[in-house]
């Protein structure tokens, strides 16, 4: 309440009398625990009209959109208000400041939700409570008495299907009549509010003794070895036959082949030409590396189906479930390399763009923590893309040097860990997740994530996609990238024992990992020498689109520190290999 | 005792948490001090999985042994 630093101007609005002076004329706030459906209730009131921003100096986003006139912000999800992480904190300003707060609350799991109900009670901010997904409470035999629960808060409360739309009319007709709940101060005693929310449960849920059966068994046999980890391994297995060879092989080969370099570069070339654009410029703009025909395949052709098919497979994940279900079971594996089991978010995204495993590592708990699994998603894992690439060239040889490239890759990410969690200072935190009940995913709800998060990340991304494309081809124009191929060219001869052209394949790897791979396809390479190549490519630095997302995410430094390291570990184990691959050759 | 020790399938009774980040956090997800908890799950070496009517927390193992609970 002592600062008003982030406070906006009120626009033109003098701040309401009755409450403290920060407070902004009108703004309703969205408020709730993770996952109850907050942002479906959003898009329901709002429209599609959404912003999105970052808090002044963290990397917490909340949405913005309009409603009836009014703001309405959408808060980042916690359990609780207070000062101890930086979404309680951003939650906590964000209802300092708000004329009405609107409290979504999973009404199937409402024990849980109390907590921060009764928080806002106290608070004495006006409020509705939105009692969300009542129709999985209903199916449960366990529906809420929503007018008990109005009389024990004294605030409106309004049962609610978001997806469906159900209750929406209701809910901003109850905004009208917001107003401050009635429990008395619980301060900071978490212990007593806990107790409070737990008898108020007792009250307005009835007793159930109805089983979901298979649900029940599911939620309990998931999180035990010998059925967790075949699940794990099937759903992961499901997830690359939708998305590593569906989409990325199949429609992928289709739209950045046909549609891309058939269809769509001819026709930015031909428009170029009859505008009469010439010399260095229309290398820039339409030359190989041009910014309206490389950057648009990629981004257009190539990225967009990509991360829309990663970002659906991982909705159903989370929407299901299972996502913390499987943190929980690799937890001890993580453990190993500093990370704890939250860290498999971040590191299944990264498979599928290790751009986008790096914008997630936002979720983990400390900067030691985050700092790990950027390096790792940028040392050691290989995009989709590249994997494609790589698998493609590595099958032709046989399963034994595939499986050959698989160990080295994972040998080096222990390594990697291992290295860094003990050259940082601190501790990684202990895990503490929460297994939500293992439910089936709601249609609507999957692909408006899957379109919500797959558009912010194209627009976060694409500039940088773009600023990468540029300076290479600034470098092609003006004869940067000659040099840098024959600098390079000693290095792979005579250290990696790979032939001249190779090097070509290595600058390319600077602009994009899978270009890399790509360029050695058609080198005719031996098995030993592809291997010695992948190898080297795949450790070798990050796109530029990821480096500039390490560089705004975790600061110049680290981003240059963890590029030039690549460098380093790349060659020092691609020329360590080609020796001994060369040894066992003359062995055998 | 931890409730890292507690056999799977039984129940027990949080009575201390002693790290204080994990207090706050199990307070609000509904796992707090007197309250009646069962393992459902002890990953090898990993976390181990509580139940409270039908919602489920996995804590670290580490964790795990400064949750200390009595078994009736």
């Amino acid at each position: 309440m002592t600062d008003c630093h982030s406070g906006p101007p009120a626009a033109g609005a003098a701040p309401s009398a009755a409450t403290a002076s920060q407070q902004q004329e009108g703004l309703v706030v969205l408020a709730g625990n993770p996952n109850v459906g907050k942002s479906a209730i959003f898009s329901g009131l709002s429209g599609t009209y959404a912003e999105v921003s970052n808090f002044p100096g963290t990397t917490v986003e909340a949405v913005t959109g309009r409603w009836n006139d009014r703001v309405l912000i959408d808060a980042p999800g916690t359990y609780g208000l207070g000062e101890h992480s930086e979404e309680e904190r951003i939650t906590t300003e964000l209802i300092q400041r708000a004329a009405t707060v609107v409290n979504v609350v999973d009404a199937a799991h409402l024990d849980r939700d109390l907590f921060l109900t009764l928080q806002l009670a106290e608070s004495g901010v006006p409020m509705v409570v939105a009692l969300n997904l009542v129709d999985e409470a209903r199916r449960a035999g366990a529906e809420p008495n929503a007018s008990e629960l109005e009389r024990a808060l004294g605030v409106p409360v309004v049962p609610t299907v978001a997806v469906t739309g159900e209750g929406l009319e209701q809910l901003a007709e109850a905004i009208g009549r917001a107003r401050a709940g009635n429990r008395s101060l619980n301060g900071s005693d978490d212990l007593a509010r806990r107790r409070a929310a737990d008898e108020l449960y007792a009250r307005i849920v009835p007793p159930t003794d109805r089983r979901r059966r298979v649900a029940d068994w599911l939620s309990r046999a998931s999180v035990t070895l010998h059925w967790g980890a075949p699940m794990i391994v099937l759903s992961l297995a499901a997830m690359y036959l939708l998305v590593g060879v569906g989409v990325a092989q199949h429609l992928v080969g289709f739209s950045e082949a046909r549609l891309g370099h058939e269809i769509w570069e001819p026709f930015a070339r031909n428009v170029a030409g009859a505008i009469g654009i010439g010399g260095p410029l229309r290398e820039i703009l339409v030359g190989e590396f041009g910014l309206l025909t490389m950057t648009v395949t990629y981004i257009v052709f190539l990225l967009a189906p990509l991360v829309a098919a990663f970002y659906f497979a991982l909705a159903l994940f989370e929407d299901s479930g299972f996502l913390p279900r499987i943190a929980a079971l690799v937890d001890r594996l993580l453990s190993a390399v500093g990370l704890n089991g939250r860290a498999v978010i971040p590191i299944i995204l990264g498979f599928g763009c290790v751009t986008m495993g790096t914008i997630t590592t936002r979720l983990l708990a400390t900067k030691r923590e985050k700092t790990i699994a950027t390096a790792l998603l940028n040392f050691a894992i290989p995009c989709s893309a590249q994997l494609a690439v790589i698998a493609a060239l590595l099958a032709g040889f046989g399963g034994g040097w595939v499986f050959g490239y698989a160990a080295i890759i994972f040998a080096m990410l222990i390594a990697a860990g291992t290295v860094l969690d003990r050259m940082l200072p601190g501790k990684s935190t202990p895990l503490l997740i929460e297994l939500p009940p293992l439910r089936w995913p709601r249609p609507a709800a999957v692909l408006r994530k899957t379109v919500t998060k797959g558009y912010w990340f194209m627009r976060e991304a694409t500039p940088w996609f773009a600023a990468g494309a540029l300076i290479v081809a600034v470098l092609q124009v003006t004869g940067g990238l000659e040099i840098w191929q024959r600098l390079l060219r000693p290095l792979m001869v005579n250290w990696l024992q790979l032939p001249a052209e190779t090097a070509r394949a290595i600058v390319m790897g600077l602009v994009r990992r899978d270009f890399g791979a790509a360029g050695l396809y058609e080198m005719g390479l031996t098995p030993a020498e592809a291997l010695v190549a992948l190898v080297v490519i795949t450790l070798f630095v990050p796109c530029v689109a990821s480096i500039m997302v390490m560089a705004k995410e975790h600061g110049a430094r680290t981003a240059i520190r963890i590029w030039a390291g690549t460098w380093i570990v790349a060659f020092a184990v691609g020329g360590v290999l080609a020796r001994i691959l060369a040894w066992l050759g003359a062995a055998s | 005792m931890g409730i890292d020790r507690v056999p799977v399938g039984s129940s027990a009774r949080i009575e201390a948490i002693d790290d204080a980040t994990a207090r706050r956090e199990l307070t609000r997800l509904g796992f707090e001090e007197g309250a009646d908890v069962e393992v459902v799950s002890r990953i090898p070496f990993g976390p181990i999985v509580l139940q409270r009517r039908h919602r489920q927390v996995a804590i670290g193992r580490e964790l795990a042994r400064r949750v200390r609970v009595t078994t009736p």
